[in-house]
């Protein structure tokens, strides 16, 4: 997209947001729940906003529009031995730039070195009041002003209108290994992980499945993964490697969860407080145990913080954030909160 | 009632300072030009009490700030004219280690370096390292989203706090995040990191904790000049090595530092460069040959490589020092803590080299070079006339050109009383507004740390006042 089109197209979108009475922003629907109700509001279909605007690999830094579909961002990245570290999951199903942070969509390789908020440095975005402004910057490091790219990740679309999108990037690891060990119970499985966690053995990813199988990948340099592997085994027993094949299949079937028209997604960040809370159906566990992903029939409810990929999320409810939504979005164009 | 009649009735008398003496050992804080003598200091002691002065301050409409070790660098801790200070030292406990989920809950007052003392029994550290690391206070590093050597493998501390208490400037008080690696809805927690006092006061908070690595290889480079430093820095990023750290000093911060610690930095050389290599063993172990070459081929006058933890530690040691030796080069000196594309750094070096001719001061460099963080330390003499003046002059210019650039104001110590008046030449009037828009929806009588991060007309008289106490004695730095 040349600049002039894409100026324009932003400050057709801002006139929409200060005209319209209600907006509803959406990509390309991957994940549906995100957005409250398009009854009765303007949508903003952010898909022609797309293209990489700038690429500086020795920077580590990209920035791109936010309707950018993350496999043509991912392949601009992995042309240059770079990638997004946080993981992002619906890749293949087309998800955009600016659903995966409404929505804070990050994958497994989130254990290693963060979630979407540890990758987002800038943010344009528009406000309620339909004004195009700037968070952050393009550098990898800054503390000027305030915190906007975080705010908008989870935010689903009620704060802003996110237009394009600022991450800071990684060199791409020469290869992974992955490994899996079998325990008879939760219960074990959560030991074996909070034991592999503290180690320094630098686990790009530690998943737990439905059936309490432990399953760890490491990531780095190739000649040193299987003695890695090798050394974790010595003091923790029990691991097999996988051979490649399968492993490339588990994590890309992680990744993308494909929708199901009777049942929602769930995304639920626990810990061993709310652990017990969870409904008892099979749950995989991502991120050494720290989120649940598992499925509910639509029209069935949690009381708990969580988000929908294909429904109403729950969010927790916060003073600071009700005063954030009333400068953000002074006349609720954007729905109210979850 | 008058305010500092009702912080007494509420708190016992040592615990409440009004008396002109020792309020003076608030009126700065790293940055010691400022100088301002709150009407009262308050000791908290705990949420109850911090929530009960915050409504006090709103009910008689009185500005207040919140205050740790008072080693802001911005001068984001100066306390307001005929305003409180909320000293939080004393809420000091680390609250809870939860090793299952690799996070810590303290309260404000917990220094930085404490965490990290009190987790490293169990293989854990805190990431964040600002060098004032001793003494600073995690209720000052949220507030102003501290940084340290590590930033671009690690994140700053927002990417390491998962949740907080907070209590809104109305003292209402309201729960962000929580005890959990990932949070659902908005990103508050991430929001209020870096908001520098303006939104309220964290009582609680939710630490991230790391694996310490297993192994490091801290290597020390010497070159001819500082342009060769900046490219033997590109060629390890552009090789796809992911260092812990990369720093760079230039001569006269080295000779600086080797008076004041004898760190062996390499003679005859005009930069050095100092990178570190951390992991598992095996994996260190196969990238040393791999940044070794790297060294090799970039016309290094000198490649040290650290024998043992201790050798490294002094290697450490040097760098982390060269501020408060630079003190000792000359009586007075300003940082600057710009941030531009690491691509610039050698640009942004000759540049801030013909700046520092043309104004006639000496300018020593210190740099975080993996993530392009700048710490230029201009040095002047406050006894001679307009030098001070000069100073501030020449430190705008730097400021303005990391913005030109394409960078930031600051990479780590925030904007404070400071830079206020360079925070528009970063974003334009909309994104200000809207700034400023959020300040009013969450603290209307801009009550909280008023005067900070935007600019306001009138700011508190410059005093020369030399080097802060703690910075005399090498417990603080300014880097």
């Amino acid at each position: 997209m040349n600049p002039t089109s894409q100026h324009e197209l932003i400050q057709h979108l801002a006139d929409k947001v200060k005209t319209c009475s209600r907006i509803a922003v959406t990509g390309n629907g991957t994940k549906p729940g995100m957005v409250e109700s398009t009854t009765g509001a303007t949508v903003l279909q952010l898909n022609d906003l797309a293209g990489i605007i700038e690429y500086e690999p020795s920077e580590y830094t990209i920035t791109v529009l936010a309707g950018t579909k993350l496999s043509d961002l991912i392949r601009q990245l992995d042309s240059c031995g770079q990638y997004l570290p946080f993981d992002p999951l619906l890749v293949d199903a087309g998800a955009t730039v600016g659903g995966t942070i409404g929505a804070n969509a990050s994958g497994p390789g989130r254990f290693r070195y963060g979630g979407v908020r540890d990758f987002i440095i800038g943010v344009q975005f528009i406000d309620g009041r339909g004004r195009v402004v700037r968070g952050g910057g393009q550098v990898v490091k800054n503390a000027a002003g305030f915190d906007f790219p975080k705010l908008l990740v989870g935010s689903a679309g009620r704060l802003g209108v996110i237009t394009e999108v600022t991450f800071k990037v990684f060199p791409n690891p020469e290869a992974s290994l992955t490994a899996s060990t079998n325990t008879t119970s939760l219960l074990e499985a959560r030991k074996l992980v909070s034991q592999l966690r503290v180690k320094p053995y630098d686990l790009d990813a530690i998943e737990v499945d439905p059936d309490s199988r432990v399953i760890i990948r490491l990531a780095g340099h190739a000649e040193a993964l299987s003695s890695r592997l090798s050394r974790i085994r010595q003091e923790v027993p029990g691991f097999d490697q996988w051979d490649s094949e399968q492993a490339v299949l588990f994590w890309q079937k992680l990744n993308h969860p494909a929708p199901d028209p009777s049942l929602h997604r769930i995304r639920m960040p626990v810990n061993a407080e709310t652990l017990p809370l969870l409904p008892k159906i099979p749950i995989h566990f991502s991120s050494a145990m720290s989120v649940a992903s598992f499925r509910i029939p639509s029209g069935s409810s949690l009381d708990l913080p969580h988000t929908n990929f294909d429904g109403v999320s729950v969010w927790p409810k916060s003073a600071f954030l009700d005063r954030l939504k009333a400068a953000l979005d002074p006349e609720n164009k954007f729905g109210s909160l979850f | 009632m008058t305010i500092t009649e009702a912080l007494r009735k509420l708190l016992p008398p040592d615990r409440c300072l009004v008396d002109k003496a020792a309020l003076a050992a608030y009126a700065s804080d790293g940055v010691t030009a400022f100088h301002v003598v709150p009407l009262a200091v308050v000791l908290v002691e705990s949420h109850q009490e911090v929530v009960e002065v915050v409504s006090l301050c709103h009910l008689h409409h009185v500005p207040f700030v919140a205050r740790g070790s008072g080693t802001s660098l911005s001068g984001g801790s100066v306390p307001i004219e005929n305003g409180v200070v909320i000293a939080m030292n004393r809420m000091n406990r680390i609250i809870k280690v939860d090793l299952e989920a690799c996070l810590a809950v303290v309260e404000p007052g917990v220094t930085n370096l404490s965490v990290t003392k009190a987790v490293q029994p169990f293989g854990l550290h805190y990431a964040p390292d600002p060098s004032s690391q001793q003494v600073c206070t995690l209720g000052g590093n949220v507030a102003f989203n501290s940084g340290g050597a590590h930033c671009l493998k690690y994140g700053m501390t927002s990417n390491h706090i998962l949740g907080m208490k907070v209590v809104l400037p109305d003292g209402t008080v309201s729960e962000l995040g929580g005890p959990f690696a990932e949070g659902v809805g908005p990103d508050v927690t991430g929001m209020f990191c870096g908001t520098e006092g303006l939104m309220g006061i964290a009582t609680e908070i939710y630490l991230r904790l790391l694996p310490r690595a297993e192994r490091y290889h801290t290597i020390l480079v010497g070159y001819q000049t500082l342009e060769q430093a900046g490219d033997a820095v590109a060629a390890v990023v552009e090789s796809g090595l992911l260092p812990g750290a990369m720093e760079i000093m230039d001569r006269l911060a080295m000779d600086a530092a080797e008076a004041a610690v004898q760190s062996d930095f390499p003679a005859g050389s005009e930069a050095c460069l100092i990178v570190e290599l951390e992991g598992p063993a095996e994996q260190v172990t196969a990238e040393v040959p791999k940044l070794e070459s790297i060294l090799r081929r970039s016309d290094s006058v000198e490649v040290r490589i650290a024998k043992d933890a201790e050798d490294r530690m002094r290697i450490w040691k040097g760098r982390k020092s060269a501020f408060s030796a630079v003190g000792r080069l000359s009586p007075d000196f300003i940082v600057q803590d710009g941030v531009v594309p690491r691509r610039r750094l050698g640009q942004a070096l000759r540049r801030i080299d013909e700046l520092s001719k043309a104004c006639g001061l000496r300018v020593a460099n210190v740099f975080h070079a993996g993530d392009g963080n700048l710490h230029p330390l201009i040095l002047y003499d406050g006894r001679n006339q307009g030098e001070l003046e000069r100073a501030e002059a020449l430190a705008g210019k730097i400021l303005l050109m990391c913005v030109e650039m394409g960078g930031s104001i600051t990479g780590e110590h925030g904007v404070g009383l400071e830079k206020r008046d360079y925070l528009p030449a970063m974003f334009d009037s909309s994104s200000m507004q809207l700034m400023r828009d959020i300040r009013s929806a969450v603290d209307p009588s801009e009550l909280s740390n008023q005067g900070k991060m935007f600019p306001v007309t009138g700011a508190p008289a410059l005093v020369m006042r030399g080097l802060h106490p703690m910075e005399k004695t090498g417990l603080i730095s300014r880097e």
